[in-house]
């Protein structure tokens, strides 16, 4: 049963799609039902994964290891076995137990697609194994695997169930995040061959992959194809990430995304860049980051300052929210650039805390867009009277955004920029530019949504359903949980932070 | 290399031992002439195909008889080695038969709806045209090499234009006749300069003398191979020798769109590698280049043009040019290391990719046919809606075309990541980054396709199935999906077959 644990969560997903593609049609409730039963299980067992982890040790927990495929005369007369490898370490934990309860919670806020349901939740559980899957999946070629297989059903869900412009957007999405995945395919198998070359085998494991990088001879695998490597894996995460210059896609996908999707891209799909950025950036190349420190960080501080500036301009709520959290990600580049211990640790926490934000955010703006119609700017104004509640949790999640000092945002960009000061006082000061300009945009589009006098057409309108509280209040406690008590996180990711920061060379 | 050999005399046992299946298939041509001229018409119709089939079926058990037959690499060749018999001609033979018995199968639909086809003449013709395939794939001459390519291409020229009403079915063949003849023409020409320079026509004995003569005569050599590569290029529609494929495929009938597309196509490879790698041996390290440049256009051209295609035909023809570039790399890449355990992974490469280009290939092409002939266009619009029509066609279109794009869990997809493995392990990063590059750009079209089956129910030309699938495209299409499936997950199942194989003698 433990050992088959990690299978079990990201398995019962795609388990529970096939059930419903036995479900006759039209029978909404069902479909819905045996969705949140499985995705309700997952992150149970995500749960019980957590609190059953190690958390002193360094290595990898709860591991699974099968062979796959066996590739004949793939190196020299060498065969590569492709693993079924799955485990999950301190760095991956949070992004499991991230993806268990956005996963959850937006399935619970699907209630109101009533449109192809049964086909929306197959696409929907789809993406939620894929999206397990890239953050337990050990060999590189199964990571890749998860990873497009949560591409085809955002296609879908995007392009399905979209708004009015859903159809070339979700090509847009479909062809971005195409590409950033094809320069992250030629980044591991190069990674793959070059390690190769210094042990003798080939695999695809990341761990091997890992050990052999840190250990080999720097004769064998030169600074030049390190930097090389490295610099198609920054290109594949900006793409992934949606960093300016490859942003468009982005703003245009929350734009026409249902709600839910929203949700779960925001929260999720876009951590699995950051996720790469760690594992492989971070944990294989740490001497080219520190190489490309300096472009690292530049390119932290046009993200952050950039998509501030150009949220600020935004007349819809989610294209707003979308360039906010490309700003919000920019302080993880800044901070992974650093290479020091609180810069990792800021850039980690602050992509937890981006994913919980982004996914609250997207579900009550979602909200919202259900009871008035809208979700411009201009079109909404006095919420506060008509839907307190609603009003009250987006003022909060808001504020935490903008890195209000007790949630999950101000312990993130503290740690952040303690450690990107350390190494680049100026650029530094340009990025701490980004926490203002935040605050200056979220508060202006709250004013402007929540206060003031209320239309006459959203005088009626309703507050939140019971049903609603719980992935509002969830998501909220956990953000505040992470900004009061930011030791939880910290157990969690330090070991593996500790290990990246002794491999920096000099 | 073989050593050249006395000469030796023929003996119907020698013959029969090395050339079964092609003496199967050439009697039963001439003897499904013969049946068509002593019974009637409706007779003729109704079992000719049939014959055709279980003609195919045993010349199949005979390939399968001959594997391992020669052992530890070596080769059975026949009277002063005009032809050979190795596991490298079998495996491409089981490609050539299963392919044209799915083009039987297809047909047999075909002749149902064109009552004024000659079935009897369309079999043997295509009885006729594999027969050559096969001599293709094993003849150790050049004389002979020609008769094979010759046989393939004339009744390919006929069977595109059997439908004799039909204008478009006329230009393609015209078309491809014009074409095709130049393209022989250049080859020969090549061929000519190679006999001037060794003065001999055979394959082994004129790699001994190109080895000898290289230094002394290399701008001929050069130039004979540049010349064979456009006459053969031309062939397999590489780019810039693709402009005939569009408008045969599209004026061909489906059927034998599906055969020019996979076996003509898989024929034309296997000549080409053991034409190359055989005869021009470690030479072709100066050479290779040549071919990565053609991968290379053959890609990007293939799949830029493609996205712009309406006419689903069409747009398959340029995707079947841009997998001919896809197919191409593994050839392309040896030059950059050619010891035998290269050689081998690339001959398992192009094996692999040529199996899953079958199944998705016949399997599309079967599930098209159907969908165009019920929507009266072959425009992709016919596909608008086909979700709600037949889910079924739906499923097995997505899962071909995924498979197509070179998404995971598909046979296609495994196929390309192990031609990807080989160019990085030559360290053609370049071209393996082209690869997946070009591909993600082919997702547009190929999920442009998915769009209208899927997202774009208003103006599709039927709303209603109005006749059930036919028994025998939807045979094709089960295969089809099965083994992509199969192929995809569980890549050994058609590895471990590969590794097993002695390919050829060195």
């Amino acid at each position: 049963m433990m050992g088959n644990l990690l299978t079990l969560i990201v398995f019962l997903p795609l388990l529970a799609a096939l059930i419903i593609g036995f479900v006759p049609r039209g029978n909404h409730s069902q479909a819905r039902a045996i969705a949140l039963i499985a995705t309700f299980l997952s992150v149970l067992l995500a749960g019980i994964v957590y609190a059953n982890f190690d958390f002193g040790a360094k290595g990898m927990q709860f591991t699974q290891s099968a062979e796959w495929i066996n590739i004949a005369n793939v190196y020299q007369d060498k065969s590569l076995v492709i693993g079924y490898d799955l485990g999950v370490d301190g760095l991956s934990m949070p992004f499991v137990l991230l993806t268990g309860i956005v996963s959850f919670l937006a399935v619970l806020a699907s209630g109101k697609v009533q449109h192809r349901t049964k086909e929306y939740f197959i696409w929907f559980l789809l993406l939620i194994t894929g999206l397990y899957g890239c953050f337990v999946a050990l060999d590189l070629f199964l990571f890749f695997l998860f990873l497009e297989l949560t591409l085809i059903p955002m296609y879908f869900l995007i392009g399905i169930w979209g708004g009015e412009k859903k159809g070339r957007v979700a090509s847009k999405l479909l062809v971005y995040r195409g590409l950033g995945s094809a320069f992250i395919l030629v980044a591991f198998i190069g990674l793959a061959f070059k390690a190769a070359a210094a042990t003798g085998t080939i695999s695809l494991n990341m761990l091997t992959i890992a050990d052999a990088f840190a250990t080999a001879s720097p004769d064998i695998i030169t600074t030049a194809f390190k930097n090389g490597i490295f610099l198609v894996l920054l290109l594949a995460i900006l793409i992934e990430e949606a960093f300016f210059p490859f942003h468009t896609w982005l703003p245009d996908t929350h734009e026409q995304a249902p709600s839910a999707v929203s949700m779960i891209v925001g929260g999720v799909v876009m951590k699995i860049g950051a996720y790469v950025l760690f594992r492989i950036a971070v944990g294989i190349l740490p001497d080219s980051i520190k190489h490309y420190a300096i472009l690292i960080a530049v390119l932290g501080v046009i993200n952050i300052v950039y998509a501030a500036l150009i949220a600020m301009v935004q007349k819809d709520w989610r294209r707003l929210l979308a360039f906010s959290a490309i700003s919000h990600m920019g302080i993880v580049l800044l901070g992974v650039a650093a290479m020091n211990q609180a810069g990792i640790q800021g850039g980690l926490f602050m992509t937890i805390s981006s994913g919980l934000l982004s996914a609250l955010l997207f579900f009550l703006i979602g909200a919202i867009k259900e009871r008035t119609g809208t979700t411009m700017i201009a079109g909404l104004g006095g919420l506060s009277k008509p839907m307190p509640v609603l009003a009250g949790f987006l003022l909060a999640a808001a504020l935490g955004s903008l890195g209000l000092p007790g949630m999950s945002g101000f312990i993130s960009e503290i740690l952040a920029f303690m450690g990107s000061f350390a190494a680049f006082p100026v650029l530094s000061v340009f990025g701490a530019l980004g926490i203002i300009l935040a605050a200056v945009y979220l508060l202006w589009a709250m004013q402007r949504t929540t206060y003031g006098p209320t239309t006459a057409q959203l005088e009626g309108v309703s507050d939140a359903r019971a049903v609603e509280y719980v992935p509002a209040v969830v998501l909220l406690a956990l953000i505040i949980l992470i900004g009061v008590y930011p030791q939880i996180l910290a157990d969690l990711v330090n070991p593996s932070i500790q290990t990246f920061v002794s491999r920096i060379g000099g | 290399m073989i050593s050249a050999q006395t000469f030796t005399t023929l003996s119907f046992s020698g013959v029969w031992e090395v050339m079964a299946p092609e003496i199967i298939l050439a009697l039963l041509g001439f003897g499904m002439l013969l049946f068509d001229l002593f019974v009637s018409k409706e007779t003729s119709r109704r079992i000719s195909p049939w014959l055709g089939v279980a003609g195919l079926l045993v010349a199949l058990g005979f390939v399968i008889r001959n594997f391992g037959v020669v052992a530890d690499g070596g080769l059975k060749e026949l009277s002063n080695m005009l032809y050979v018999l190795d596991d490298f001609g079998n495996v491409f033979k089981v490609i050539f038969i299963l392919g044209t018995m799915f083009t039987l199968l297809m047909s047999i639909d075909f002749f149902r709806h064109n009552p004024r086809v000659k079935v009897a003449e369309y079999s043997y013709l295509l009885i006729f045209a594999t027969v050559g395939a096969m001599v293709m794939s094993s003849a150790y001459d050049l004389i002979t090499l020609f008769v094979g390519l010759e046989l393939l291409s004339i009744a390919s020229y006929v069977l595109i234009a059997i439908r004799r009403d039909n204008a478009k079915g006329g230009e393609g063949a015209m078309k491809y006749l014009i074409t095709g003849s130049i393209a022989t023409a250049f080859a020969l020409y090549g061929m000519s300069f190679l006999y001037g320079v060794t003065g001999v026509t055979n394959v082994a004995q004129g790699a001994q003398m190109i080895a000898q003569m290289w230094v002394e005569f290399k701008p001929l050599l050069v130039l004979s191979f540049l010349l064979m590569l456009i006459g053969f290029g031309a062939k397999i529609a590489l780019v810039p020798f693709h402009m005939w494929a569009p408008d045969t495929y599209e004026g061909a009938p489906n059927p034998i769109t599906s055969f020019l597309a996979v076996v003509s196509k898989a024929a034309g490879f296997a000549l080409l590698f053991r034409l190359f790698i055989w005869a021009f041996g470690r030479e072709f390290n100066e050479l290779y280049i040549y071919l990565a440049i053609l991968a290379a256009l053959t890609m990007v051209i293939g799949n830029i043009a493609a996205l712009v295609q309406k006419n689903i035909k069409r747009l398959l023809a340029y995707s079947s040019v841009a997998q001919a570039g896809y197919l191409l790399i593994p050839l392309a890449v040896l030059g950059n290391g050619n010891a035998q355990e290269n050689i081998w992974l690339a001959l398992g490469e192009i094996t692999f990719y040529l199996a899953a280009y079958l199944l998705m290939t016949m399997g599309a092409f079967a599930i098209l046919t159907h969908v165009t002939r019920e929507a009266g266009t072959e425009s992709l619009d016919a596909f608008r809606g086909l979700y709600k029509r037949s889910p079924f066609q739906a499923v097995a279109m997505t899962i071909f075309f995924l498979s197509m794009a070179g998404m995971p869990i598909t046979a296609g997809f495994f196929g390309k990541f192990y031609i990807f493995l080989g160019a990085i392990n030559t360290e053609m990063y370049w071209l393996a980054a082209l690869l997946f590059v070009t591909s993600a750009i082919a997702f547009y079209y190929y999920f442009g396709v998915l769009k209208a089956m899927y997202m774009k129910e208003d103006d599709a030309p039927v709303t209603e199935q109005k006749a059930a699938l036919p028994w025998s495209l939807g045979l094709i299409a089960w295969v089809g999906v099965i083994g992509t499936v199969a192929l995809g997950v569980f890549p050994n199942l058609f590895l471990n077959v590969l590794n097993g194989l002695n390919w050829f003698g060195l």
